[in-house]
Parts: structure tokens; C-alpha cells; sequence
């Protein structure tokens, strides 16, 4: 019996010797020189962790999602940028200007800026750029309000319009404004797998579902940056064992959206900090309820979801108490938010509309689809919970993410739990909740919830087209006491549990300046949030 | 002869699973157009990309085509990601493998020693112990473990990473490092499982009168059971450990998810959700193949193990 | 020294672990079927406590992060939980068992179809299936059954072609098909109760597989509709709070593991019982007191055997195998055991040699050279076994190790007791296979024993038993599974090989033809005692108990006339858990009279032979008995 303790000892021992063997190896330089401790440190090196993978990094034709921005902002640049307080200011781009009637803006390119393959940053290639973009149809629904692109000179592009478009520059602060070299756009197969831009990284390595590697670019056309070496992406999906991970120092960031992390890494000042996304940028948390088909065609029944549920109990059973009721898809510190009018919790008020609505057509019942994971099932569970007590018999059904997505745009559901409404500008929205995207149940339709209001549809217009703030402020009041009226949407909160936690050694996590030096947004995105990596330091040990 | 045989099998296991696979896909609500396009794609769109990755074509066309592709080598492109198939298959089969042969090394190295422990001693205390310990073991499911063993050894003990992959190629102290923790939470229902097997057919082995007469030339029982006996009851255990090696090749997908390891199993995993046909027909051909090839080596090791085999 | 009182059944030392899982097996199975009557809270009242709060008196499991009752949750997940374990298994074992006879007991065509389609199924990826399945009849228990049943039937499919495969191989298989049964009667009362061991087993392993991986299908949202609770489930929810409430994680933990804990148990027990095999490596128990002997001299002899008794305990009673046998033996010459099969011949050496399963109670004493063997301990003892008394057995193919070469098996004694390197054993070997008549012994070494005939093996077990030079050569039945005409060249091997060692032999036997030439003395056993001794022509030619005689009319005589009718005995042997209360042979005897039912004979000694019988044959009574 001695015998066999030997090679379960002998493996052990391997282990620990193995886990002793030294720093983790990388395949490239290791940390440079160190500047003093007061300001940003060059070199240095970072692994940050994301919950998943990019599906290619060509902005033209691979699709983009939050982890996707993390990674490939490393390296490709947008035209327009963020700042701090919303508004779009520019970043590629020089200026961008409209005409009077904002039907056309001129985008006036930088000077000085170079790809990483050595191609001086022009006009045409902006141009060739916004050209492919139109023409994907990744992206072309988007651009559908475009005529044309016009070169002015050789560093200035024209954009004409069909229509007046106040918030275009905001789609340029996306995968529609960045903007990849000539080589990029003639090999896009390339272009997904070798990102090449303007940015402060260049591409080294990457491992599909494994890490991305980018390191410095050391004629990057802002000056002094970037401070660090090298970025090690790590995909992680499992957000319990990215916890874990940071924890036991695998890493030194990580994005992650549950509460759990905010709160355990929130109380541990000394070693981490956590970052949390705010504002406009952040998405919202709603049942997507679908207007076209019995029983919530019905607005009673969607006003007395409304009302059965109790918003508080959600946030302090999922969220941890962190998060902060939504009564529309602005959030109360957003210059849009309009306040009244939402049908808020009454459980008397959701039991007396149902049995109303019983009494003329039967009992209310429907089904609530979601996706699968345990996260997502927990709030279905709590909202089945309410709403029965309301009176509706709800039953619950999963579809993976594939099959839920294509229900919903095809309006093949009756409610779904959702999340979404995370654009800087309202009109970001705009294609979501117009009536002229709202199409009968079997067809595509991008206003998923197919409400089709008038009054909704017009502020929208005018939200579009009106240059004038004060206007527009007033036509999306009006969209926001429409949505409360009609309930096409019950909302829950406003999602901003997405956050990065990093150890404390990383520095300047949502602090970074743009090029004309406006602070930045510091954090975008959801359900976790990117940001700029260029002027993120690490202090040495 | 043997060879030819097989090759015939591994034809007719392919071709049926794979279009099985592949009637089965797409028949699956969802499509992958919406996934490339994201929400916001007009239906134009939509029809333009559906055109180019053929989706417009008949299920049988369709698949034709890809087996056409397939016999010149060519596994296709991935909707959603555009590598070649055969590329990222080839990235992520190293680590699949390596995974589970580490999975395999532990579970064999805890197996035989608590299968012969338990059946020497059977019925008595030690048996019982080491039976709750491979129940105990049975019905933790990967995720608790995983999770725990993290906990353990690299939150609290910081010995072992607790995610993440290093290549081979880049070191291979660190690469070992890195299969510790996923082979331990892979291996250990295995353990369980081949430990009982090997326990149960150990105590059948025993009662043979080969291994009574070796008692009467004076024998001692350590050596009964590490040389006389272990030998015909791994036969069993060679089996179970060769199914199993091709049935774990898709269904490491958990571990792989929760240690964030680049394989086989994610990429299937992934590609189902994102309706991405061709990633998971390559996963499916790359199954089926380990499993026909697998279960030859264990033809070929049983040969080794039981020399009676080889007359056949 | 290990005693055990007698009387008492190994079963019931274990009786208290039994009951214990039984108990709760049918604690869980209730507390499944009445959770919809149990005052306990609704299993999806959110908010029923405080979210994620401990056990209270309240929730006695606590709340889940909903603030659920997480003892409401487990109790209404047994339900679910066993019935996807047990439904799966059931599904599993209901395809696939008739499909594994089907393929293992048919072979050829049947054979290479199922199992050609057991290939893609195995081959095919179960997560397809799965998904494919979920996505379109919806997830449900029915389903989850189906996916889990259905993925888990290659498996049965060749656990049982796999065991139908061997049991298709045995004797009494063959010889059922040989006289022409029905297949079917084949299958139900051959193949299917030796199947059913194994695959009762893997059931139990399959139900906790089935278990587990119900919650594998939770974590990929494949499981059954929500709020429904399941085991597996609610581990995967509760994961996440593993560090905040980890109560929600471990209560359905807990509970999944005592229940498949439990099944198991209670699956082993009860194989046990129908089961009683047991291991042999364990050291035999020794009565030493309990029994006291006779006070016996020690005489100056090869061997000795005094008062030998090895006793069983058992679930139906103590079994006396082997029950106060005595016997001296010399140097150079040869002890024939005889009697039926079960009258504890083969017990008897085995009994002498200390090879007894470890539910074996020995008594009395064994002298060698006048050495008391029995006070030996098990590793004292296997410095005798080898180099001192050498062991032969009946068959030859089971006798030698199916995957180890013969000249590792002839030459590991060599190495382990004469302490011979590698190459000196090996051409030890080679001389004593060539010493045993086998023809180029080098390349036999090399052989495996299925690649040899019967006969060669028997020589071959020969040679090792006499590898170290024994003093006494123990042969069970050495010629039975051989050919007659091999029978005699063994035989006569065994006499020559006595004769140039100089050894003693024990020759076990129920052949008495065979006894009749080559023996010296014998004794004649019948249910554990004997009951006649002597010099072998003697017994032969005179026997006094009607046992052997019946016996000898039993055998076949190859010198006899053709038409010779040889007669059986009637009866069967008798039960030796509960032994006739006087001659132990008296039921099918004869001549037995009304002493012979009331009154056991004692082994009577007279003109140097000895024998058991109140009415012992003469000359007259033997030919009226004819």
C-alpha cells in the first residue's frame, strides 16, 4: 500500500516545482525602464481578461462586439471619439463640420498620422473606408440615410445625405468610423485575423479563444504613447473563474458584469480597482415584449406587467442593491432623461387590469423565452414569480442566443428578456422603436417589440433631423412618454454592473485624453465596457 | 487486412455522422446570416451573404458539396470567424488532446492503485471508504469541481494557474502548469468511474484459478496483484478508457470553458450556438475520426495487453 | 490471528449500512412523490426568505439567491433527478441490452449491423444530438430522459455484447445450444442472469453518470424547463455563490451524493447475495482454541494431516467443506483423494496448502517434516509453497496466466524463491520443460499459453510446480479437462517425475481408474469426511463402505468389456450447510439401515485400513448388492 503514495507525491511535488519554475514566459520583451513613481510609467506589460472572443477583427466585415472593441482599439482608430461628457469630438479626423441643414458633413482628416505598414493617413483612404462600410452588409442599414462620399481634397471627405442627420459623427465613433489601411481593405480575410490600423499597438499574436497579443507601436502619432510594452488579451468565458483568476493573479484586469465582483473587489481598495461604466453608455435591462401578437397586444396586459413588477426586488436580488430602476432606455443623469409616467409597482393596479383583460378574453398566458445561462434564468424566474402573483400564467422557454435573436427580429415570441439601448446619442435608437421598422410577425423587423406609434415615430424624426437641442430634447421626451404609456418594453434597470476590475498596479483604467485634449468617456459598452488602452500604465513592484 | 477494414468502417461512420450532423444543423431554429450581421442587417443584406455561403442551396447540395470539399482535404471556411475549417481545428487539437491524455494520466494513475486497493481488500472498511470516495467524486459535477480546485490551489495556495494556456511551443514547464488544474477536474470523474470498473473486474480476476495457483508457488499478494492479476483486468479498464477518449473529445467543452482552454470542444460548442455549420462538420469529422482511429489503438493495445487477441 | 465467532453471516456486519441507505433511498423517494403534499414552501415563491440567508428553522437548507427554499427546491429536484437517473438507465438498458445480447449471442450479421450503428452513434457528437433534440421537442423530463437514455445506449450496447460475448463461450452455453434448446430459453436462463451482474453494476454507475450529467445539460441551458428544480441544476445556480451562500450549492450536493451513494450500496448488497464469491488473498482464519483438538503425536513422516477442518461461514449456516481429516504420507509414494465432485477433495489441498478464501475458518494441524504448518504465518508460509510442496490443477488453460508468457510464469518461482537472475531462470525453466517431455522448450518460453495444447499446458503447470523441487507434488484433477489418451502420458509423467525426485505425491481424483494404477494409498471422501483408507489395490479390490463401492461401478474401465454398463449413483450429494443427522451417505445408500439415518459411524481402523460404515461390506453382501 506505501507503494502507491509514491507517484501521487512524485506529481505533486512536479506541480509545486513547475508552479515554482519562475514568471510566466512571454514571447516577447519583458518590462523596460521604469520612470518615477508620480507619473505614468513606461513599459511594462498587461493581461486583461475578457469573457469572450472576437469574431474576427476587420471592422468592415466582422461583426463587433464589447470585447471586440477592447481588443481591436488597440490597433485600429475611429474617426470620432466620446468625450467625457457625451459628445462626439473628433479623433482621426481633424473636424468634422455639417452644412447648415446637416444633410452633409465634411470630415477633415488628420495629418501626421501613419498606418503601422508605413501608408500616410488620407483623405481617399477614409473615403475608400466609409465606402466599404456602405457596402457591407454588415453595416449597410446603418448608412442607409448616406448618397455618397465625395473627396474634397486630398484630405477632406464630403459626406452627402438623403436627409439631415444630426448624431451622424457618433457612427463614426464605432466599427463604422475605423479606419484600416488600403492593404486591409483589398484582403479582408487577412484584415480579420491581422488587424493593421493607426493605433498605439501593433498586432503580434493571436490565439483564437486563447489571447490576443499586441505590442507597442513605437511610431504611433501620438506622442509619448503608449506607455505600456504589450497587452495580453486572455479570453476567459466562465466569469466565475475569471474572478478567480484575477484573484489569484493570473491576471491583472478583468471585465465582468456580475455584482458579486463589484461588491468582493470593491471592498479590497488596497488591491484593485474597479471601474464601472455610467451613463448613456450603459444598456438597459427590459422585457422585450412583443406588441403583435396576443395577449400583450393588449396594452393592459403590457401596462399591468408594468406595474407587477417590482423593480427594487430585482436589483436587490440580482444586482446586489447596485444598480438603479429604469423607467426608459435614458438613464435619470443622461441630458435626455424626461421624468413621469411609468407604470410603477402596484401589484393591486397589475392584478385589477388583468382581470379586466380575463374578464373580456380569457385567461392571460404567455411565454417568456431566454437564453439559458443560470444569470439570465434567475431574473425570468423572479419576473414568472411576479407576474403570476399579478394573475398571468407564464411559462418559461430556452433558446440558445442563435435561435432567441432570430425569434425575436422575426417577432416569433411573445416575450423575451432583453437587453439594449446603450448608443451615446438617442437616435442611435432610432431604428429599434420607429414604426417604419416595425414589420409583421414572419418578417425581419428591427423594432422587435412591432409597436407601431405615430407620435413615437414622428419625435424620432425630429430627434433625427432637428439641429436644435433644445428640440430634439423635447421630441425624445416624448418618445420616452410614449414608451412609458404603450409599455412596449418593461424595464428594469439600468445595467451598470459591467465593470473592469484591475489590480492597483494598473493605472489610468477611464482616465485617458483625446488627441485635443478633452477628457474622454472613460468606460463604453455592454454588458462590460471597453476602453482606450493607450495611456494605461502599470507601476513596477 | 485489419487496416482495410477499418478504413471501410471509418468511410461508414463518417459519411453517416456527418450527414446526420448536418441534417440535424441545420434544421436548428436560427441561422448563422443573423449572427455574421448582427441585428441591424437589412433583409437585402441578409439574402446577399445567405447567397455567398451557399445557404440558398438545398440541404443535399449543400452537403455534397462540402463532402466534394472535404475528400480534396478543403473542410471549408468558418461563417462567422472566415478562417479555414482544417486551421482552427488544427490549433485547438494539441490542446483537446493533450487536455484529455492529462485527464486520461490522472484518472489511470488514481485508478489503479484505489481499483486494487479496494479490491483487495473488498468488503472491508478500506473498500467502503474508497467506494464513497469515487461516488463522492461521481456526482460532483465538473463545474463544482473545477471551480473548487481553483479555489484551492491558485486563489489560496497560489501554486497552480488558475486559467489560462500557455503552448507548448512557448514553454513547456508553464504548458504543464497549465493542464494541472483542467486534467485534475476532468480526470476525477473518470477516476471514480474506472476505479470501479477496475475494482469490480479485479474481484472476478482474483477468483481465477491461475491466480490461486500462483498463491500456491508462494507468491506474495503484492505481487499476485500488480503482476498477475492488474494485467487481464486492464483489459476492461482499456476499453472504458478508449470510449471514453472519443466520446470526451466533444464533451470537454465545460472544462475548456471554465480553464478558458482554446479546443475542440468550445469550437463545436461555440459554433452550434452561432449556427456555424462548417466549424461544427469539421469538429463532427475530427470526432468521429478520433473515435474509429482510438478505438483501433485500443484494438491494437489490447493486443498487446491479452495475447490471446492476437490470433484473431 | 483474526477470529470470528462462528454462526454468525458476513452479511450482517454490514446490515446497519444497508439499512441506513435503503432508508433514505426511501426517504428520497418519498419525500419525491409527496412534494406536492409536504408543508413546505412553493419551490418558485421568490423572495420566500431573505435572498441567500443560511439554514434557519425556517428554510432548513436556507435560501437561494431568489430567496427560494432551497429544501423546497432539493425535494421537488429529487423528483426530476431520480427520474431522468432511473428513466435513463431504464431507456439505456431497454434498447440497448437486446440489441448487446442480440449482437454478442448471434455474432456474424446481426453482430457487424448493430454494431456498425453503435459506431456512428457512439462516433456522433452528443451535443448535436442534445441540442438538436431541446430545440425541437422542447426541453422537458420527458426529453432530457430521451437525450440521456439515447446517448447513453452504445455504451449498453457493448457492455452487454461484450458479457454475452463471454458467457456465449462457456460450457454450459455451448452444451445447452449442442442439445438443441430453444435460443430463447438460452438467452433467459443462461446468458441474461450472468449478464444482469455486470450490467447491475454499470446501472448504478450510469444512474450517477445520468445524474451528473442532467446538470452538464443545465449548464448548457439544455435541461428542463425553469423554474422546474433539478439537482444538477440547482448545483450549476449555486455555483456562483459558492463563496457568499454556500449552502445552495452544497444541500443538493449533499443529497445527489448519499442518494447514488445509497443506490449503489444497496446494488452491491444485494449482487451479494446471490453472489457469494470472495477473493482469495486474504490470510485463512485459524481456530485454534475454539476446537480443541486430540491430543495427537507428531509422527516422523513426509506429510501429516491431523483432525484437518476448514468450516464456511455463511448466510445459510456454517458449511463444513473439510471435517477432521487425518492421513500420513511418505516419501515417494502416492495418496489418491477420491469422491464426487463437492465431497471436498479439492478443499482438502487446498485446506493443507493455506489457499482458503478469507471466509474459511481452518482447524487442526498440518505437519511437514514434522513442522507444524497451520501456526505458520501467510508469509512464513509461502517460503513452503514452492520450494517445499508443489501444486498442479485441474485445468490447464485456467491454471496459467492468460497474458503473461510461459517462460515468465515457469521462471518467476525460480526468481522469487531460488533468487535466480533473469537468464539462470530462464534456462532453469528450459531444462525443467524439457525435463517435463516438452519438445524445444526455448520456444515454448516464448509462447503464450492459449498458443499450446491442453496437454502442453498441463506439462507446463507440471514443470512450474516442480521448478523449485517440492517435497510433496499436490495434483487436483491434473488430467480431467484432458484427453484420455493425454491422460495417461501425464500420469505417467507424474510417476516418473516421483520417482527421480523422490517425492511424495497427493493425486486428487474422481476418476478411480486413474487412482487405481498409479496410487499407492488413498482415502475416499465423502461430504467433508473420509469414510475408507488404505492401501489403494486393497480398497480397490475389497471396498467396505457401499460409497466406494458405488463409486468404482461408476467409473469406466478401459480394460472392461464394451458392453461393461457403468451405473450412476443415485441421489445427489448432500448439503453440507445441513448435513443428514447420521452416515452422511445413508440417504442414497443401499444397504443402509435405520442406525445408518440416527447414527454418524465413526472411521473405524482395522488390518491397516480404516473405513466409516455400521454395516461395512463383506464378500456375500457385495455380491447380493450386485
Amino acid at each position: 500500500m506505501k507503494r502507491w503514495r509514491t507517484p501521487g507525491t512524485l506529481l505533486l511535488v512536479a506541480a509545486l516545482l513547475l508552479a515554482c519554475s519562475g514568471q510566466r514566459p512571454v514571447a516577447g520583451p519583458q518590462a523596460g525602464a521604469s520612470s518615477p513613481a508620480s507619473g505614468p510609467a513606461q513599459g511594462g506589460r498587461l493581461v486583461y481578461a475578457l469573457s469572450a472572443d472576437a469574431n474576427g477583427f476587420n471592422p468592415v466585415t466582422d461583426q463587433f462586439a464589447a470585447q471586440s472593441y477592447s481588443m481591436v482599439t488597440t490597433i485600429i482608430e475611429p474617426l470620432v471619439a466620446v468625450a467625457a461628457d457625451g459628445s462626439w469630438k473628433p479623433y482621426l479626423a481633424e473636424s468634422v463640420t455639417p452644412n447648415a441643414a446637416y444633410d452633409e458633413w465634411t470630415i477633415k482628416v488628420r495629418s501626421g498620422v501613419s498606418f503601422s505598414d508605413g501608408i500616410r493617413l488620407t483623405g481617399d483612404i477614409v473615403k475608400a473606408n466609409l465606402e466599404a462600410q456602405k457596402a457591407s452588409p454588415l453595416t449597410a442599414a446603418v448608412f442607409v440615410p448616406i448618397k455618397s462620399f465625395e473627396l474634397a481634397d486630398p484630405m477632406t471627405v464630403k459626406v452627402r445625405l438623403r436627409q439631415p442627420w444630426v448624431a451622424f459623427p457618433y457612427y463614426l465613433t464605432t466599427q463604422t468610423g475605423m479606419i484600416v489601411p488600403p492593404a486591409s481593405l483589398a484582403d479582408p480575410r487577412t484584415a480579420s485575423l491581422k488587424p493593421v490600423g493607426t493605433g498605439p499597438f501593433l498586432f503580434k499574436e493571436y490565439v483564437p479563444d486563447n489571447r490576443f497579443v499586441v505590442v507597442k507601436n513605437p511610431h504611433y502619432w501620438r506622442q509619448g504613447l503608449p506607455y505600456l510594452d504589450e497587452i495580453e488579451f486572455r479570453v476567459l468565458p466562465d466569469s466565475q473563474t475569471r474572478a478567480q483568476t484575477l484573484e489569484a493573479g493570473g491576471v491583472d484586469a478583468i471585465g465582468t458584469s456580475r455584482d458579486e465582483d463589484l461588491t468582493k473587489f470593491g471592498a479590497m481598495k488596497d488591491a484593485y480597482t474597479v471601474h464601472r461604466a455610467e451613463g448613456m453608455a450603459v444598456a438597459e435591462y427590459f422585457f422585450l415584449l412583443n406588441t403583435a401578437v396576443p395577449p400583450l397586444d393588449d396594452v393592459r396586459v403590457r401596462r399591468a406587467l408594468a406595474h407587477a413588477t417590482n423593480r427594487k426586488t430585482v436589483i436587490s436580488t440580482l444586482r446586489g442593491g447596485l444598480t438603479e430602476p429604469a423607467d426608459g432606455p435614458w438613464s435619470k443623469d443622461s441630458p435626455w432623461y424626461a421624468p413621469g409616467g411609468y407604470p410603477d409597482y402596484d401589484p393591486a393596479k397589475a392584478a385589477a387590469l388583468i382581470k379586466e383583460v380575463e374578464a373580456e378574453k380569457g385567461p392571460v398566458r404567455f411565454e417568456l423565452i431566454s437564453t439559458p445561462d443560470p444569470n439570465t434564468m434567475q431574473g425570468i424566474e423572479l419576473a414568472q414569480d411576479m407576474w403570476r402573483k399579478a394573475g398571468v400564467e407564464v411559462t418559461i422557454r430556452q433558446a440558445d442566443q442563435a435561435d432567441l435573436i432570430n425569434r425575436a427580429i422575426t417577432g416569433n415570441y411573445q416575450a423575451t428578456v432583453w437587453t439594449q439601448f446603450s448608443a451615446q446619442d438617442p437616435d442611435g435608437e432610432y431604428i429599434w422603436m420607429h414604426q417604419a421598422y416595425a414589420k409583421p410577425v414572419g418578417s425581419i423587423s428591427l423594432n422587435m417589440s412591432r409597436l407601431k406609434d405615430d407620435r413615437l415615430s414622428k419625435a424620432l424624426d425630429t430627434g433625427r433631423v432637428s439641429p436644435d437641442p433644445a428640440t430634439r430634447k423635447q421630441a425624445y421626451a416624448t418618445v420616452q412618454q410614449r414608451l412609458r404609456e404603450l409599455v412596449p418594453y418593461v424595464f428594469v434597470d439600468h445595467l451598470d454592473t459591467g465593470a473592469v476590475v484591475a489590480r492597483s498596479r494598473v493605472q489610468g483604467i477611464g482616465e485617458h485624453t483625446l488627441p485635443d485634449g478633452e477628457k474622454g468617456l472613460p468606460l463604453t459598452g455592454s454588458p462590460i465596457p471597453y476602453h482606450p488602452f493607450a495611456q494605461i500604465w502599470v507601476t513596477q513592484r | 487486412m485489419i487496416v482495410v477494414h477499418r478504413l471501410v468502417r471509418l468511410l461508414v461512420v463518417l459519411l453517416a455522422v456527418t450527414f446526420l450532423s448536418y441534417a440535424l444543423l441545420t434544421l436548428l431554429p436560427g441561422d448563422p446570416v443573423t449572427q455574421i450581421l448582427g441585428l441591424s442587417a437589412t433583409e437585402e443584406a441578409r439574402e446577399q451573404v445567405r447567397r455567398e455561403l451557399g445557404l440558398d442551396q438545398p440541404l443535399l447540395v449543400r452537403y455534397l458539396d462540402w463532402l466534394g470539399g472535404l475528400a480534396t482535404g478543403d473542410f471549408g471556411h468558418s461563417y462567422i470567424t472566415r478562417m479555414p475549417v482544417a486551421d482552427e481545428l488544427a490549433g485547438r487539437l494539441p490542446v483537446t488532446l493533450e487536455l484529455l491524455v492529462a485527464a486520461q494520466l490522472v484518472a489511470l494513475g488514481g485508478a489503479i492503485p484505489l481499483g486494487v486497493a479496494a479490491a483487495r481488500r473488498a468488503g472491508r472498511a478500506l473498500d467502503q471508504a474508497l467506494t464513497a470516495l469515487s461516488f463522492a467524486l461521481l456526482s460532483t459535477p465538473v463545474f463544482v469541481l473545477g471551480v473548487l480546485l481553483i479555489l484551492v490551489f491558485a486563489v489560496t495556495w497560489q501554486v497552480l494557474p488558475a486559467t489560462g494556456w500557455t503552448p507548448i511551443s512557448l514553454d513547456l514547464g508553464w504548458n504543464l502548469t497549465s493542464v494541472i488544474l483542467p486534467a485534475l477536474t476532468l480526470g476525477c470523474g473518470q477516476l471514480a468511474v474506472y476505479a470501479r470498473l477496475l475494482r469490480t473486474d479485479l474481484i472476478a480476476t482474483l477468483q481465477e484459478d491461475y491466480i490461486t495457483l500462483a498463491r500456491a508457488r508462494g507468491l506474495s499478494p503484492r505481487r499476485i496483484l500488480w503482476r498477475h492479476a492488474l494485467r487481464p483486468s486492464a483489459i476492461t479498464l482499456v476499453t472504458a478508457v478508449g470510449l471514453n477518449l472519443g466520446a470526451l473529445i466533444g464533451g470537454a467543452v465545460i472544462i475548456e470553458t471554465l480553464f478558458g482552454l482554446p479546443g475542440v470542444g468550445r469550437l463545436i460548442v461555440d459554433s452550434i450556438f452561432s449556427r456555424d455549420y462548417l466549424a461544427v462538420q469539421g469538429g463532427v469529422v475530427l470526432i468521429s475520426v478520433g473515435y474509429v482511429a482510438v478505438n483501433l489503438a485500443v484494438d491494437l493495445v489490447y493486443a498487446a495487453v491479452d495475447p490471446r487477441i492476437r490470433r484473431a | 490471528m483474526l477470529r470470528r465467532r462462528p454462526g454468525r453471516p458476513p452479511g450482517r456486519r454490514l446490515g446497519l449500512g444497508l439499512w441506513l441507505a435503503a432508508g433514505w433511498i426511501g426517504l428520497v423517494l418519498l419525500a419525491a412523490l409527496l412534494a406536492d403534499v409536504l408543508p413546505l414552501a412553493r419551490f418558485d415563491a421568490t423572495l420566500a426568505g431573505p435572498p441567500q440567508s443560511g439554514p434557519s428553522l425556517a428554510h432548513p437548507f436556507g435560501t437561494d439567491g431568489l430567496g427560494r427554499d432551497v429544501l423546497s427546491r432539493v425535494v421537488h429536484g429529487a423528483r426530476v433527478s431520480l427520474g431522468v437517473g432511473v428513466g435513463a438507465v431504464l431507456l439505456g438498458l431497454a434498447v440497448g441490452a437486446p440489441l448487446g445480447l442480440l449482437a454478442g449471442y448471434r455474432r456474424r450479421a446481426a453482430d457487424a449491423v448493430i454494431m456498425a450503428v453503435n459506431d456512428v452513434a457512439q462516433a456522433f457528437p452528443a451535443l448535436v444530438f442534445a441540442l438538436a433534440v431541446v430545440a425541437f421537442a422542447g426541453a422537458n423530463l420527458r426529453n432530457v430522459v430521451v437525450v440521456l437514455g439515447v446517448l447513453g445506449v452504445p455504451s449498453w450496447v457493448r457492455l452487454v455484447r461484450g458479457a454475452t460475448l463471454s458467457q456465449a463461450e462457456r460450457e454450459f452455453v455451448l452444451a445447452a445450444r449442442v442439445l438443441g434448446a430453444r435460443d430463447r430459453r438460452i438467452l433467459w436462463r443462461e446468458v441474461v442472469p450472468n449478464v444482469a451482474v455486470p450490467a447491475s453494476s454499470y446501472a448504478f454507475i450510469g444512474m450517477a453518470v445520468v445524474i451528473v450529467a442532467e446538470g452538464s445539460l443545465a449548464f448548457l441551458g439544455l435541461s428542463v424547463q425553469a423554474p422546474t428544480p433539478t439537482w444538477g441544476g440547482l448545483i450549476n445556480e449555486g455555483r456562483t455563490l459558492m463563496e457568499t451562500a454556500p449552502h445552495v450549492v452544497l444541500a443538493p450536493s449533499v443529497v445527489m451524493f448519499l442518494t447514488v451513494l445509497s443506490f449503489n450500496l444497496v446494488g452491491d448488497r444485494l449482487r451479494a447475495l446471490t453472489d457469494v464469491r470472495e477473493i482469495g488473498l486474504e490470510p485463512v482464519r485459524q481456530v485454534s482454541a475454539a476446537v480443541p483438538a486430540a491430543p495427537h503425536p507428531v509422527r516422523d513422516c513426509l506429510l501429516q494431516a491431523e483432525e484437518l477442518r476448514t468450516h464456511f461461514v455463511t448466510p445459510r449456516g456454517l458449511v463444513r467443506a473439510v471435517d477432521g481429516v487425518s492421513f500420513t504420507l511418505e516419501r515417494g509414494r502416492t495418496l489418491a483423494v477420491v469422491g464426487e465432485s463437492g465431497s471436498g477433495k479439492s478443499m482438502l489441498i487446498r485446506s493443507i496448502l493455506g489457499l482458503l478464501p478469507g471466509t474459511a475458518v481452518r482447524g487442526g494441524t498440518v505437519y511437514l517434516s514434522g513442522d507444524d504448518l497451520t501456526a505458520r504465518s501467510p508469509a512464513e508460509m509461502r517460503s513452503v509453497l514452492g520450494p517445499r510442496l508443489g501444486t498442479v490443477f485441474q485445468d490447464p488453460m485456467t491454471a496459467l496466466n492468460p497474458v503473461r508468457t510461459v517462460g515468465t510464469q515457469v521462471a518467476e518461482p525460480l526468481r522469487v524463491h531460488l533468487r535466480m537472475g533473469r537468464r539462470q531462470a530462464r534456462e532453469a525453466a528450459a531444462r525443467l520443460l524439457a525435463s517435463v517431455g516438452i519438445p524445444d522448450p526455448a520456444r515454448v518460453l516464448r509462447r503464450y499459453p492459449h498458443q499450446l495444447s491442453g496437454g502442453m499446458r498441463q506439462r507446463v503447470t507440471i514443470a512450474m510446480a516442480l521448478s523449485c523441487g517440492p517435497d510433496v507434488l499436490f495434483a487436483d484433477e491434473p488430467t480431467t479437462a484432458l484427453d484420455v489418451t493425454i491422460q495417461d502420458q501425464v500420469l505417467r509423467l507424474l510417476h516418473r517425475l516421483r520417482e527421480e525426485r523422490d517425492m511424495a505425491v497427493v493425486l486428487v481424483s474422481h476418476d478411480l481408474s486413474v487412482v487405481a494404477r498409479w496410487a499407492d494409498e488413498v482415502i475416499v471422501m465423502y461430504a467433508g469426511r473420509v469414510v475408507e483408507r488404505g492401501p489403494a489395490a486393497e480398497v480397490f479390490a475389497r471396498p467396505r463402505m457401499p460409497y466406494t463401492e458405488a463409486l468404482l461401478q461408476a467409473a469406466p474401465r478401459l480394460t472392461g468389456p464394451a458392453h461393461h454398463r457403468l451405473r450412476v449413483i443415485p441421489g445427489r450429494p448432500p448439503d453440507l450447510a445441513d448435513p443428514p443427522a447420521g452416515c452422511a451417505f445413508a440417504p442414497r445408500c443401499g444397504y443402509a439401515r435405520e442406525r445408518c439415518a440416527a447414527e454418524a459411524p465413526p472411521l473405524l481402523a482395522e488390518e491397516g485400513r480404516a473405513y466409516a460404515c455400521w454395516y461395512p461390506l463383506t464378500e456375500e453382501a457385495r455380491s447380493i448388492g450386485r
